[in-house]
Formats: C-alpha cells, structure tokens, sequence
C-alpha cells in the first residue's frame, strides 16, 4: 500500500475519532455495550458486536480504512490497563 | 518533531491515545488503529479487537521465551509477537513518521471469547516509546499532548 494512502487513512480515521471523542458521552448513554462505527464523522453503523459490524463491512465491500470502530464499554464497568 | 496525542474522556477522567497504522508480515489489513499512551505497559501490543480488524491470523504467530502470558485489565492473554513491524504515524505538519520495531504484542485471550474484550484498547507502551526516542509530554490541565523528539541536525 503506497505511503500517501496510509497517510490519508491515518487523516481521515483520526478525524472521524476526534468527532467521536467530542461526543463521547452522548454516545455512550444511547449506545452502552454497542459496537459504533464512524464515517465522515457520522455514524454509519451500530452493532450487537464488532464481528457483525466487520461482517457487514464486508459484505458491502466497502473499504474500512478510515472508519473508527469502537466498542462502548457497559455503563457499570470501567477498567484500568 | 512532535506527534500530537488525543486526549479524551471516558470514566469521567482524560486519557490519551495515538492513531498508528502498524505493518508487518502477517498482517493483512493494516489499517489505522486507536493505541492507549501506557506508560505501564512495557509493550506497544494489539488487543483482540484490533487483532480481528486487521485480519492478523494468530495461528501462525510465535510466542516469546519470556512473558508468554500476561496479565491485562484483569483478564489473563498469551502474548505472540508480530515481528519485524512498522508503526506508522502523522506528525505536527501532516508527514508520515515511520518507527521500526522488531517486535510487536499481539494479545489473545487465554480463557474466553475474543469479543469479549471489544472494549479493550491496544497499548502503545514503553518500547515504542524508547525504541522511537521519544519523551512523552501529557497536560491535562491545559489539554496538551504529544510525543517529541528533537530534530536531527
């Protein structure tokens, strides 16, 4: 993959994760424990789990290199690294 | 040079992640990816969602002599390591930064559904920060953050 691709990817994904990080708490309150996947800082798609939303990814062929993905963790549970 | 960090909010406290594309052999679909800044972690390492998004095939993977299992938010992973990779990331000016590693953690759930840790963020931790010659630089008072190193001359 040419650098100027990776370079676009890395662009648009980090805008479309600031978008969700400004609204993360919104978000979160309407979609606790759903997987939520971000385009041109919309979202595009919310899913039960990340499989299905990769599944549905794929079944569309669309190309989900700028798209940020995220699962929103269960209200009552945090978790330290 | 400096490689701006995002700061954001979750369990009502700041954190701080970087937006890396990692390439390597074995991985199929290198793709942007968010990374935890984890100073507490030794190792940039890919947690299972990560795992599956870029279409790594564990399988084929080698453990490391030491550390095979570790410990990571409260849940036990084996580690295999993604070898002779590449961490790509975007600087202050928009330019591509490119830091080789010889390895990078690739966590997988010892007990349990991978999907069960979907929530669970991949880590960029002490070796990229040491291997990148970076110094980390985190402000939360003043919503500032990045990863620095001074320019070659």
């Amino acid at each position: 993959m040419p650098e100027e691709t990776l370079l676009k990817d890395l662009k648009d994904y980090e805008r479309n994760a600031e978008w969700f990080s400004a609204k993360y708490a919104e978000i979160a309150k309407k979609y606790e424990g759903k997987t939520v996947a971000v385009k041109d800082q919309r979202i595009v798609t919310v899913k039960a789990t990340l499989d299905e939303t990769l599944k549905e990814f794929e079944l569309k062929k669309e190309d989900i290199n700028s798209i940020y993905i995220a699962t929103i963790p269960e209200k009552a549970i945090a978790f330290i690294l | 040079m400096k490689i701006p960090l995002r700061i954001h909010k979750q369990f009502d406290e700041l954190m701080v992640s970087a937006t890396a594309i990692i390439k390597a052999p074995h991985v199929r679909r290198p793709l942007p990816l968010e990374f935890l800044v984890d100073t507490g972690s030794p190792w940039i390492a890919l947690a299972p969602r990560d795992v599956r998004k870029t279409n790594i095939p564990i399988s084929v993977l080698k453990k490391p002599e030491k550390y095979v299992t570790i410990l990571f938010a409260g849940a036990k992973f084996w580690r295999y390591l993604l070898e002779n990779a590449s961490v790509y990331l975007v600087d202050e000016l928009g330019k591509m930064v490119k830091i080789d590693l010889p390895t990078v953690s690739v966590l997988w759930p010892t007990k349990g559904k991978p999907e069960e840790f979907d929530s669970i963020p991949s880590v960029l931790g002490c070796d990229f920060i040491t291997i990148g010659e970076f110094h980390l630089h985190f402000d939360p008072n003043n919503a500032t953050a990045f990863l620095g190193k001074p320019e070659k001359q």
